[in-house]
C-alpha cells in the first residue's frame, strides 16, 4: 500500500496523531493540561463502549465499576505490595477481563434490559465497597501515595509526558476499535444489534462474541481506571460513581457505531462541562439537553453521518474476482465437506408442543443429498415451525434430528450453521442499516477466525480473510445479478431485491442444506418464475434444499419430493405429481388453494 | 428489644412504602414502552418541591397542595413523554437507548429545579403534626402512618383499575404483546399517556409523602430512582405485585441491616440482594417465566 493510499484511507488517525502531539506544545496552561489528561481517560474508556454499545448495542450501566477496578487493583498492588506500576496494570487488567467476562455469561443469555439492570448493580456494589471496607480501600479517604509509571529510570511524572503516555494507548485502542469496527467482527455486531435472530443463523455464536466484547471493553476501561491512579497518585470512591457510567454511556450513544463519532462527542462533552466549570452545576443540565438533542438530530448517532457512503466497498475491491473463474461452482462448493450419499437430514417423530396444542405431532421424513424437498400445508400447519426446529430456534418436545449422520436434536442454530445449514426467513430479517454486500458478508461470517486482537491489529490473517469474504459476498451478489446495489443501504432496495439478497446472504454461508421460508411471497409471477429457476441452479450445485412455499406453481416444478403438513401431522410425503393426486391432500389443503386461487 | 423490632418494623414498612410506589411507577411504564424510565425519580422529587413551594410560597392549604404538586407532577411526566419520549420511539430509537435519554431528562428537571431552588435541602412540614404515637411499645410519628395508608390506599386503587376498568386491561394487554397489542387496534398512544400519567401520580405522591421525614431537595430523585428499580427488579419488572414484593423487601433488608448490622451496609445488602435475584431468577421474584 503506497504512502498515498494510507494517507487516503488512515487520515483521521493522523489527523488524532497530530492534535495529540501538538496538544502539550501549544498548551500551557496547566488547568487546560489537566482538561486534555481528563479527556485522554475518558477516550480511552470509551474505545470498548463504542463497540459494546455502539456497534453490538448492549447498554452498561456499571463500566465504572471495571475502571474502579482498574484504579483500586493498580493502586493497592504498588502502594500495599510494592509492585511494579507496569505490573500491577497488567493484572489489574488481567483480573478484570476474568470477571467482567464470568459476570456478563449468565446475562447474555436473557433479555438485554437484565444485563443494564446487573451492570446498573454491579457499578453501584464496586462504588459502596470502595467506600465502605475502609481497611482494605482507605475508605472516603482514599489511597493516597500511588507511584508513577516510568520507563526504566525516567519517572512520567509531568503532565505533558503522561498526556504523551495515554496518547498511545488512545491511538492503539482507537486503531483496534476502528479495524474491529469496519470488519468481520464489527459487522457481526451490527448484525447482532439489528437482529439477533438472523445473526445466529448466520453462524455468529451471539452469547460468546457479546461476552468477548464486553470483557474487552471492561479491560479497557481497567486499563483507562490504573493510568488514572498513577497519574493523580491518590483515588477514592468519587471518581468512580453512576455518573462516571453515565457520562460514557451518554458519549456512546451520541456518538454511535462509529469510533470517530465517540471520539468527536467527546472532546465536545469533556470540552464544554471542564472548560466552563464555573457553570460546572449547569454541565449536568447540559449533557442532557445535548443528549437529546443530538439524538433527534441523529437518531444513530454521529456514526450515520460519519459513516462512508461505500461501506464494505474497501474489502470488496481489495481483491477482485479472478477473471474467468465460475462464480457458480465457487459459490456453492460446500466448504470442506465431501459429498455425501443417501440421506442428509432424518427427522424421527418430531413433535413440538406450546402450552395445550400441539404444533408438530410426530413428524417424520428424510431429505436425500441434492434434493429440493417442498414442504407445503395450510396457514398454521407448522411449516414454521418445523423450520426452526431443524434450525435449532427450537429444541422438540420429543424425536430426533440427525444431519449427514449426526444427531443434531439440540443444536443451537449458531452451530447448525456450522454444520452447513443455511437458513432464510418468512419475514425478510435483513440487517437494516448496512450495504447489500455488508449483509451478504455477514453469510460469511464463519469464514474467519480472527478475534478482537487480531481483527483489531489488522494483522496478515485477518486482512486476508476480510479480503477473501469480500470476495464471496460479491460473487454471491453476482449469481443473483445485484452487483449494481452491492453498496446501497438495503433499506433502499425493493422487497424482491430484498429477498433475493436474504437468499444470496444464506449462500454466501457456502451451505450444504438450504431452509427457505417461502422465500416467493411477496414476489410477483415472473419474479417466481426466476427464483424457479435460480433455485434450481443452486441445487446443479450440490446443495440441497428444504423449501416451504405456499406459491403452488413453484413448488411443484422443483420439488423432487413434497412433504405435506396438516394441523402439525404429516399426511402425505411423495414427488409432486403423487401429491397433487393424494385424495387427502387435496381435502386437506390443494382442493382449498384451487378454490381460492379460482 | 421487642420495642426495638417493632420500631425497625414501622420503619421498614415506611421505607418500602416509598420504594414500591417508586417501583409501581417504573412498572408500569416499562410494561407499555419498554423504557427503563429513569426520569422516575426526578418526577417524584417534583411532587416533593412543588409541595414545599406551595406551602411557603403560596400559603394554600396541605389538602389541596397535595393535589396541585400531583398536577405539577403529571404536567411534567406528560411533557417529557409528548416531547422527547414518544417522538424519539417513533423514529426507531431502540427503548434501550430511550431509556438512557431519559436520564438526559433527569439531569435537565434537576438542574432546572436547582436553579430555582438552590441547592440545600428545604423542610416540609409533615401532614399532621410531629408527635409521635405509641403503638405497642413503639413511639411512631404520624407522617410515617400517612406514607403506609397512603401507599396502602393507591395499591387498591391501582389493583382495581387494572383488574375492574377497561383502560387497566388494556394497559395489561399491551404490556404482554406489545405486537398484538398494535395489531388489535389498540388506541396505543392513548394507553401510553395513561401510564405516564399513572407513574406521575404514583411517583409524586412517593416524593411528596417523603419530603416531610428526609427533607426534599433537587438532589433526592437519582436515589429514588435507583430504589425504585432495585425494588422492581428483585419483585419483577413485569407486573405490580412485583413492584409491592420487592420494594417491600428492599425495605425491610435495608432497615434491618442497619438495625442490626450496620448502617454503611444497608446499600450494600439490597445491591447485593439485586445481583442475586438476577442471577438466580432474573425475571424477578414475582415474574412469570418464559
Amino acid at each position: 500500500m503506497g504512502i498515498a493510499t494510507l494517507v487516503k484511507r488512515r487520515w483521521p488517525f493522523l489527523v488524532l496523531a497530530a492534535m495529540i502531539f501538538c496538544f502539550p506544545l501549544v498548551i500551557k496552561s496547566s488547568f487546560l493540561m489537566r482538561v486534555g489528561l481528563v479527556w485522554a481517560l475518558f477516550a480511552i474508556s470509551i474505545t470498548g463502549m463504542t463497540l459494546l454499545t455502539g456497534h453490538a448495542g448492549v447498554v452498561s450501566l456499571g463500566h465504572s465499576a471495571f475502571y474502579a477496578f482498574g484504579a483500586y487493583l493498580s493502586a493497592l498492588l504498588t502502594v500495599r505490595a510494592g509492585l511494579n506500576p507496569w505490573l500491577a496494570m497488567l493484572i489489574a487488567a488481567g483480573t478484570t477481563s476474568v470477571f467482567a467476562y464470568l459476570f456478563s455469561v449468565p446475562f447474555l443469555k436473557l433479555r438485554r434490559v437484565y444485563l443494564a439492570m446487573g451492570t446498573l448493580g454491579l457499578g453501584e456494589v464496586v462504588f459502596l465497597v470502595a467506600k465502605n471496607t475502609t481497611d482494605v480501600t482507605g475508605g472516603v479517604s482514599g489511597v493516597p501515595g500511588i507511584p508513577y509509571l516510568s520507563l526504566g529510570r525516567f519517572v512520567l511524572s509531568h503532565d505533558w509526558q503522561l498526556f504523551y503516555l495515554f496518547g498511545i494507548f488512545i491511538i492503539l485502542f482507537v486503531f483496534l476499535a476502528e479495524n474491529v469496527g469496519r470488519t468481520r467482527l464489527g459487522r457481526a455486531y451490527h448484525a447482532i444489534r439489528t437482529n439477533e435472530t438472523a445473526a445466529s443463523a448466520m453462524g455468529i455464536d451471539v452469547q460468546w462474541e457479546l461476552g468477548k466484547v464486553f470483557c474487552f471493553s471492561a479491560v479497557v476501561c481497567a486499563v483507562a481506571g490504573s493510568l488514572l491512579a498513577h497519574f493523580i497518585t491518590f483515588i477514592s470512591p468519587e471518581s468512580f460513581t453512576l455518573d462516571y457510567s453515565f457520562a460514557l454511556l451518554i458519549i456512546v450513544i451520541i456518538g454511535g457505531a462509529n469510533i470517530w463519532g465517540t471520539l468527536v462527542t467527546s472532546i465536545v462533552l469533556v470540552g464544554f462541562s471542564e472548560v466552563f466549570r464555573v457553570f460546572q452545576d449547569f454541565s449536568m443540565g447540559f449533557y442532557g439537553l445535548l443528549l437529546i438533542v443530538a439524538l433527534f438530530v441523529f437518531p444513530d448517532g454521529l456514526a450515520a453521518v460519519l459513516s462512508s457512503k461505500r461501506r464494505g466497498a474497501a474489502a470488496a475491491e481489495a481483491s477482485p474476482p479472478a477473471p474467468g473463474r465460475d462464480t457458480a461452482t465457487v459459490l456453492a462448493g460446500p466448504r470442506d465437506r465431501g459429498h455425501g450419499e443417501g440421506k442428509i437430514l432424518e427427522l424421527n417423530g418430531i413433535s413440538k408442543r406450546y402450552g395445550g396444542t400441539e404444533a408438530l405431532s410426530r413428524v417424520s421424513f428424510s431429505v436425500e443429498y441434492n434434493q429440493i424437498v417442498g414442504i407445503i400445508g395450510p396457514n398454521g400447519a407448522g411449516k414454521t415451525t418445523l423450520l426452526n426446529v431443524i434450525n435449532g430456534f427450537l429444541t422438540p418436545w420429543e424425536g430426533s434430528i440427525t444431519l449427514a449422520g449426526v444427531d443434531v436434536t439440540r443444536k443451537v442454530p449458531h452451530e447448525m450453521a456450522r454444520m452447513g445449514v443455511g437458513r432464510t426467513f418468512q419475514l425478510t430479517n435483513l440487517f437494516k442499516g448496512m450495504t447489500v454486500v455488508e449483509n451478504v458478508m455477514v453469510g460469511c461470517h464463519l469464514d474467519g477466525e480472527s478475534g478482537i486482537l487480531a481483527g483489531g491489529l489488522n494483522v496478515g490473517r485477518a486482512r486476508r480473510e476480510e479480503a477473501e469474504i469480500g470476495n464471496r459476498a460479491m460473487e454471491s451478489l453476482e449469481f443473483l445479478g445485484l452487483t449494481g446495489r452491492a453498496f446501497d443501504i438495503v433499506e433502499s432496495l425493493s422487497f424482491g431485491e430484498q429477498r433475493l439478497i436474504e437468499l444470496g446472504r444464506a449462500l454466501a454461508m457456502r451451505p450444504e442444506l438450504l431452509l427457505l421460508d417461502e422465500p416467493a411471497a411477496g414476489l410477483n409471477t415472473a419474479e417466481a418464475e426466476r427464483l424457479g429457476v435460480l433455485l434450481r441452479r443452486i441445487r446443479e450445485q450440490g446443495v440441497t434444499i428444504v423449501l416451504v412455499e405456499h406459491n403452488m406453481p413453484l413448488v411443484m416444478s422443483v420439488s423432487d419430493m413434497v412433504y405435506v403438513l396438516d394441523f402439525g401431522r404429516g399426511i402425505a410425503f411423495d414427488t409432486a405429481d403423487g401429491v397433487s393426486r393424494n385424495e387427502e391432500v387435496i381435502r386437506a389443503y390443494l382442493g382449498q388453494e384451487v378454490r381460492s386461487v379460482s | 428489644m421487642l420495642e426495638y423490632t417493632l420500631q425497625l418494623l414501622a420503619s421498614a414498612l415506611t421505607e418500602g412504602s416509598i420504594y414500591v410506589l417508586m417501583a409501581l411507577g417504573l412498572v408500569i411504564i416499562y410494561r407499555s414502552t419498554e423504557v427503563l424510565y429513569f426520569n422516575q425519580g426526578s418526577i417524584a422529587m417534583i411532587g416533593g418541591i412543588s409541595l414545599y413551594a406551595f406551602l411557603n410560597h403560596t400559603g394554600i392549604p396541605l389538602a389541596i397542595a397535595i393535589p396541585a404538586s400531583l398536577a405539577v407532577c403529571i404536567v411534567v411526566a406528560l411533557l417529557s413523554q409528548w416531547l422527547v419520549v414518544l417522538p424519539l420511539l417513533a423514529r426507531g430509537v431502540s427503548s434501550l437507548n430511550v431509556s438512557i435519554i431519559t436520564i438526559g431528562i433527569a439531569m435537565i428537571l434537576e438542574t432546572a429545579v436547582m436553579m430555582l431552588f438552590g441547592k440545600d435541602p428545604l423542610p416540609v412540614s409533615s401532614f399532621s403534626g410531629d408527635d409521635p404515637l405509641t403503638i405497642f411499645g413503639a413511639s411512631i410519628v404520624p407522617q410515617h402512618l400517612w406514607i403506609v395508608g397512603l401507599t396502602a390506599l393507591a395499591l387498591v386503587l391501582t389493583l382495581l383499575f387494572f383488574k375492574k376498568t377497561w383502560t387497566g386491561r388494556a394497559m395489561t394487554g399491551l404490556g404482554d404483546n406489545h405486537l398484538l397489542a398494535r395489531a388489535s387496534g389498540f388506541p396505543i398512544k392513548r394507553l401510553f399517556t395513561y401510564s405516564f400519567i399513572f407513574a406521575a401520580l404514583v411517583g409524586g405522591l412517593a416524593g411528596i409523602a417523603s419530603a416531610p421525614i428526609s427533607y426534599t431537595s433537587y438532589a433526592v430523585g437519582t436515589r429514588l430512582t435507583i430504589k425504585g428499580f432495585v425494588a422492581a427488579a428483585v419483585g419483577g419488572m413485569g407486573s405490580p405485585v412485583g413492584a409491592l414484593v420487592g420494594g417491600l423487601i428492599i425495605g425491610f433488608f435495608e432497615v434491618f441491616t442497619a438495625g442490626f448490622i450496620s448502617s454503611n451496609l444497608k446499600d450494600l445488602i439490597t445491591i447485593l440482594l439485586l445481583l442475586l435475584v438476577l442471577k438466580l431468577r432474573p425475571e424477578g421474584l414475582m415474574g412469570e417465566r418464559g
